[in-house]
């Protein structure tokens, strides 16, 4: 289907191998070809679409419909002054109502593809079409301790541990701001400031930090100018995004976030806006009528963002959540969920917007059978519809409450696994195999040391790191461990070693006689006694 | 997308509705079957262009023209030889292409899986999809010692039970062989097919791989419809196996059971499983052009033994891991590989059967879940008919694990939510819903729109754990393993159905070797 | 990358070698799986008066300890072991004959096959391919091998190790029937039975009266090393 790979001829006789270095030349090139797993990422959906051409065009009508006739609730000053002049029209009841007209322009010309980029420029990568990249993503505020099993509030040396983490997850590719740090939950000016300075220290890749204040996001520059050595380079390079709920549904401005929203249209970063109706409780019963009200809702978030500088970079999120009309509560891990959020991710693709959308939010407690397949199961639906960026949730669990650690690596393979879906299979003479199929079966009557297997078994596979693929009574015999139990391991080892130095020692001075660290220096080396 | 729900225009006008007795028995009945039902339509995950299907096409049928299928059986021969398939020196029977074009043609298109409760039967078809489970496993995993212990012909009786009161497991395939008879292949076949019998009213699959075995099993099915000749005209039970040894050989004893299945007009559920790297290529194109091509020998000898014939097209190509040659059920490449399997022979119209489920991991754990669910969304997705989806089984088909039957069906319940996809009407679309609620309460919970959609639109689980994570930890911080077997106990301690009447039970036991205990079939046996 | 590598390494002559260097090179091809590289170094070291014994362990087995190792730590994967199994082959088939001539003890002969019924084959290939790989003389008599074929086998090549084979439930009861035939025969306590198969498990081997279940052909190699070993210990 896609020729991301070339295949070589398989010839009929059989090739005199040829010599590769023996150990030594196999150890280096395994390592080599482990790297290039990584190749996964940006792989394109869009094979699965829920909604027929029609379906879109009602949604799309609806959506219009509502903004012109009902509006956005609440609009903010800063929203006025920009909206007012192009034709919105504010009516006696506070409401924002956008012409169809302006809304359908506004659509056609928004960026349809922009780069994101990361601290180290090996992951930067461009978000378009419906290629995928999978991050991190949240507001949660405890961590799943794996000893207790209680939720304990989440802190600063989490999120630097949650980045250091991500940083070695082949399959994570951004580090969205998972959780906050509870600690300073009442000094939000900190807060901020520590969460990106604890992502910065803790991985390479994308970052996104949220905020609730429109300030903080000049001050987070600042910081990221320091950090890359001169005033105006973050900006040059905007490795981090910003994001938020600049809606409050049904179909409100929330203040603060608009706020938010808007600094950052002026600025020119990128912000990821986050519109979470949740069916039946916020937004209809009806999926369908999610769909409008969500589609509409980020829709006013595009054209405000428009309206304030026509390059503006929005990541289109229509995140329709869903709710268990038992007790009212959200439920992220239910069918409902993975189909609304498919279907969303279809609309967005049809409109060719750069968006993000969630999975992977789990009502399990715990990283068990449930928390594997409401996880992959979501994430499955939105990845082969081609959501741009992925908040897969790894390791959230608790319906967004809380992190596991272990089930970050858990995610990893998952993820792994779905980018491998995604990927399709190449059909070409080659890979069509004909002479292969001959060879095999008036010869040796099996494949396994075929010239074809040899050339396909890293490229054609994937291998997991954590999932357990071994014979049933090897498993018995190392204790019947779950994939949990094999997790936990392994965070240990991968977070005991790995304390990257991304920010460099006279660059963390510099930071830290401007802004109020708190991360301390000890906490970001061996023998800290969290590992 | 499909059928919009049932609006009254009279919504939001309240009526006495009988208080809490009759919503109490509303609920249960209706909690069950609202949002979905078995065989929605499907499909609407392609993950191959057109023109990939017509090569992979184009490949298998030049390997069924110029590879062939190599021992063929004298029955085959009997029926392929006069219809212009060639014998070659190398024994392998060639199919010309024409042949196999024209058998596609006839080939059923839809038929009935009939049930031995009429209420159970279902027709197939088109890309509707009905999950059922299946297996050849030889052991279940013990939940207390987290051991593999060999499966026994009670465990088959009870995991019959057990599907019979889950509702997203539409038809019980046998899952696992009774090990304790293993030894004498007569006496196992006409056991599982009573404990099978004994157990559910669903419709029901054997693996059977003596032919012989065939007619015996008929009359026992006979003497529980009280009738000669009465299971023939509504079969409520299909024999399968795999009858292609890969690559591209005939398996004696299953290809004679497919031939004689045909013979008696009963349907064919076969399995035709290359494994990639091993028995098959390890490019994927070229494992789904044999396996396709392998799949199709099966649907012409049935077609040839008698035009129109129906059978489950079972290609159900599989992966390995090449670090070790072993099977891997549960990757990524196996969800992808029988998804464009399933889209393939939908394409052809045959009756899709493709197998997901089949995970990796050795217990129920996240592996297990995650892995089911790739698996099986892909492959419903795709619009896979009969999606064999092997609940509970973990291990690369090793071992049953009865609690994870139980998670399973929750699982399958939201797959299937996923499937019916999303009705986009005038009444769905809500303009008027919204616009009340943004110009009234401000929320959508008490709309009546809520109310009338609350059990149509959304899936509840059965044991999917949705409270509060206080609510969790205050309540043991259990997993939904451990729900599961508690859920599992007390579905199996109390549920004995009587399927099989006390007269008739004597009748077959009078002709037959049955070695179920009748106080194995009731409360107090002291396994639950 | 491999390209790269041939380029460098494309020029060895194994004759100008010292004998120092040759085994470690060897180790290497064996590793690369260059069968006709074996062959070759396997003649120059008899020519320079190795015994074949001392080729067979210095050179050929402890090349493979080091694929074993690798194999199980996942640098190396099936197909690329296979490929060294073959290269082993290659050398054994010099040096079978001459290990023979002068009374050395072989690694083992093993007569493997798959049972009646059954014409899944392809892990007692692999089984078979990995015995061969550590030096086992291998007679394979292929898929769906009755009682009597087994009897044949054995009577002519007095083996070591009969390995039977089988992946569906239904012909694995086989086994059983070829072990009873074994002792009624009085052929029984002259072999080692080893069993395999995706169904098969511990308890099935006690049941049919088998010496040993391997999960996997890597295991049976090792297995097969060592009961032969501890087997000639208890005959000495």
């Amino acid at each position: 289907m896609k020729d991301q790979q070339d295949i070589p001829v398989a010839s009929s006789h059989r090739q005199r191998p040829s010599r590769s270095g023996g150990r030594a030349g196999r150890i280096t090139a395994r390592a080599i070809d482990r790297q290039q797993k990584t190749g996964y990422a940006g792989v394109t959906g869009g094979t699965y679409q829920p909604l027929s051409e029609q379906d879109i065009h009602r949604i799309h009508a609806t959506a219009l419909d509502v903004l012109e006739k009902i509006g956005i609730g609440d609009p903010t000053p800063e929203i006025l002054e920009y909206a007012l002049p192009k034709g919105c029209l504010l009516s006696d009841d506070g409401r924002l109502r956008f012409p169809r007209a302006l809304v359908e322009d506004v659509l056609a010309r928004v960026p349809k593809k922009f780069d994101c980029y990361a601290p180290d420029p090996k992951h930067d990568h461009q978000l378009e079409g419906s290629r995928i990249y999978t991050g991190t993503s949240g507001e949660s505020v405890s961590i799943l301790d794996y000893e207790t099993q209680q939720y304990r509030p989440s802190t600063l040396t989490d999120i630097y541990d949650a980045a250091r983490l991500t940083d070695q997850l082949e399959h994570i590719h951004a580090f969205y701001q998972p959780f906050i740090a509870t600690e300073y939950s009442q000094a939000l000016y900190v807060h901020d400031i520590n969460v990106a300075y604890a992502a910065l220290s803790g991985t390479s890749k994308s970052i996104s930090i949220s905020t609730i204040h429109a300030e903080h996001v000049d001050a987070l520059v600042g910081l990221f100018d320091l950090y890359v050595g001169c005033e105006g380079g973050f900006i040059k390079r905007p490795f981090c995004t910003i994001g938020g709920c600049p809606i409050i549904s049904p179909l409100r401005f929330g203040k603060e976030n608009t706020e938010v929203m808007v600094r950052c249209a002026e600025l020119g970063i990128k912000y990821g806006n986050a519109c979470a109706p949740q069916s039946g409780a916020t937004s209809p019963a009806a999926l369908a009528g999610t769909l409008v009200q969500c589609f509409a809702e980020s829709l006013a978030c595009l054209v405000v963002m428009h309206l304030i500088r026509s390059d503006a970079k929005l990541i289109f999120g229509m995140w329709p959540f869903i709710s268990d009309l038992r007790t009212g509560g959200f439920s992220g891990g239910s069918g409902e969920a993975a189909l609304v959020a498919a279907a969303a991710v279809q609309m967005g693709n049809y409109y060719d917007l750069v968006q993000s959308i969630p999975s992977g939010m789990t009502d399990s407690k715990t990283m068990d059978a449930q928390a594997g397949y409401e996880k992959a199961l979501t994430t499955t639906a939105v990845a082969l519809a081609g959501g741009n960026h992925l908040c897969a949730y790894p390791g959230t669990v608790g319906s967004l409450m809380g992190l596991s650690f272990e089930g970050m690596l858990i995610d990893n393979d998952m993820l792994g696994n779905i980018l491998r879906l995604v990927r399709g299979i190449e059909v070409n003479d080659e890979t069509l195999s004909f002479d292969v199929i001959q060879d095999t079966v008036f010869g040796t009557g099996h494949y396994l040391n075929h010239q074809q297997t040899l050339q396909l078994m890293q490229s054609e596979y994937l291998y997991p790191r954590l999932a357990d693929r071994r014979a049933s009574g090897e498993w018995e015999d190392s204790g019947s461990p779950d994939i949990y139990q094999a997790a936990r391991e392994k965070v240990k080892q991968l977070l005991a070693s790995h304390y990257p130095g991304y920010i460099k020692p006279d660059v963390d001075a510099r930071i830290r006689e401007k802004f109020p660290i708190k991360l301390d220096p000890l906490d970001k080396k061996p023998g800290n006694g969290r590992w | 997308m499909s059928e919009s729900p049932n609006f009254s225009p009279t919504a939001g006008t309240y009526r006495r509705e009988g208080g809490s007795a009759a919503r109490r028995a509303r609920r249960k009945l209706s909690c069950t079957g609202n949002a979905v039902q078995p065989g929605m339509h499907s499909g609407s995950y392609k993950p191959l262009s057109e023109r990939d299907i017509q090569r992979i096409h184009d490949t298998a049928l030049d390997i069924l023209t110029k590879i062939g299928i190599g021992d063929p059986l004298p029955e085959i021969l009997h029926y392929a030889l006069p219809k212009g398939c060639i014998l070659g020196e190398d024994n392998r029977l060639r199919f010309p292409r024409s042949l196999i074009e024209d058998l596609i043609a006839i080939s059923a298109k839809q038929y009935m899986l009939y049930a031995p409760d009429p209420r159970n039967d279902f027709e197939v078809g088109g890309e509707r999809v009905y999950f059922t489970s299946a297996g050849e496993a030889v052991s279940i995993l013990d939940y207390d010692t987290q051991k593999f212990r060999p499966t026994k012909l009670v465990d088959l009786y009870d995991a019959a039970r057990l599907a019979d009161q889950l509702e997203h497991i539409h038809s019980f395939g046998q899952p696992f062989i009774a090990a304790d008879y293993s030894h004498d292949l007569y006496i196992h076949d006409i056991n599982i097919a009573y404990a099978e019998l004994a157990g559910t009213s669903k419709s029901f699959a054997l693996g059977i791989a003596m032919v012989a075995h065939i007619e015996p099993i008929i009359a026992l099915f006979d003497t529980y419809l009280g009738e000669e000749g009465a299971f023939l005209k509504r079969p409520f039970c299909t024999f399968g196996g795999c009858p292609i040894v890969s690559p591209l050989r005939f398996g004696k004893e299953n290809a004679e059971v497919l031939v004689k299945v045909a013979e008696l007009g009963l349907v064919g559920d076969i399995a035709v499983a290359p494994q990639a790297g091993a028995t098959a290529p390890a490019a994927l194109a070229g494992t789904l052009a044999q396996s396709f091509a392998e799949t199709l020998a099966c649907m012409a000898v049935v077609n040839l033994v008698k035009p129109g014939s129906a059978i489950n097209f079972g290609m159900w190509p599989f992966i390995s891991d090449l670090r070790t040659g072993a099977f891997t059920g549960g990757s990524g490449e196996e969800a992808l590989i029988m998804a464009a399997a399933a889209q393939l022979c939908n394409h052809y119209g045959f009756i899709t059967s493709v197998a997901s489920g089949m995970t990796d991991a050795k217990t129920m754990d996240a592996q297990a879940g995650y892995e089911k669910a790739i698996t099986t969304t892909a492959a419903a997705l795709a619009g896979g008919n009969l999606i064999s989806t092997y609940p509970g089984i973990v291990g690369s088909l090793l071992g049953q694990s009865f609690e994870g039957m139980v998670i399973d069906n929750d699982m399958l319940g939201n797959i299937q939510r996923l499937v019916r996809g999303i009705e986009v009407t005038d009444e769905t679309l809500s303009f008027s819903v919204i616009e009340d609620t943004v110009f009234g309460s401000g929320h959508y919970l008490n709309h009546p729109q809520t109310l009338k959609l609350m059990q149509s639109e959304y899936v509840y689980p059965d044991i999917g754990d949705r409270r509060t994570t206080g609510d969790w930890q205050d309540n043991g911080q259990e997993t939904i393993y451990q729900l599961a077997h508690d859920k599992v106990k007390s579905l199996l301690s109390g549920y004995y159905p009587e399927y099989i009447k006390p007269d008739t039970d004597s009748r077959i036991r009078e002709h037959f070797p049955i070695k179920l205990e009748l106080e194995d079939m009731q409360v107090g046996n002291g396994r639950w | 990358m491999t390209q790269e590598v041939n380029e460098t390494e494309e020029d060895i002559i194994l004759a100008e070698l010292a004998d120092d260097e040759l085994v470690e090179q060897m180790h290497d091809d064996l590793y690369d799986g260059l069968a006709d590289e074996i062959a070759e170094g396997t003649q120059i070291l008899l020519d320079r008066d190795w015994g074949p014994d001392k080729v067979l362990e210095k050179a050929l087995v402890s090349g493979m300890n080091i694929v074993g190792v690798d194999f199980r730590d996942g640098i190396l994967f099936i197909p690329e072991v296979l490929q060294t199994a073959n290269a082993m082959k290659a050398g054994m088939a010099i040096l079978s004959p001459l290990l023979a001539e002068i009374g050395a003890e072989p690694v083992g002969k093993m007569v493997i096959g798959t049972v009646k019924g059954d014409i899944h084959d392809i892990g007692k290939n692999l089984a078979g391919m990995m015995m061969e790989g550590a030096g086992f003389e291998v007679i394979d008599l292929g898929v769906n091998t009755l009682v009597e074929d087994y009897i044949t086998a054995l009577n002519e090549h007095k083996p070591d190790i009969l390995g039977m084979s089988a992946l569906l439930t239904t012909t694995m009861p086989y086994m059983k029937v070829v072990i009873d035939e074994l002792k009624s025969q009085g052929m029984r306590d002259d072999l080692i039975v080893m069993v395999g198969g995706a169904p098969l498990n511990e308890e099935f081997r006690k049941a049919i009266g088998a010496d040993t279940y391997c999960r996997d052909a890597a295991t049976a190699v090792e297995v097969a090393k060592k009961m032969v070993g501890e087997r000639r210990a208890i005959a000495t």
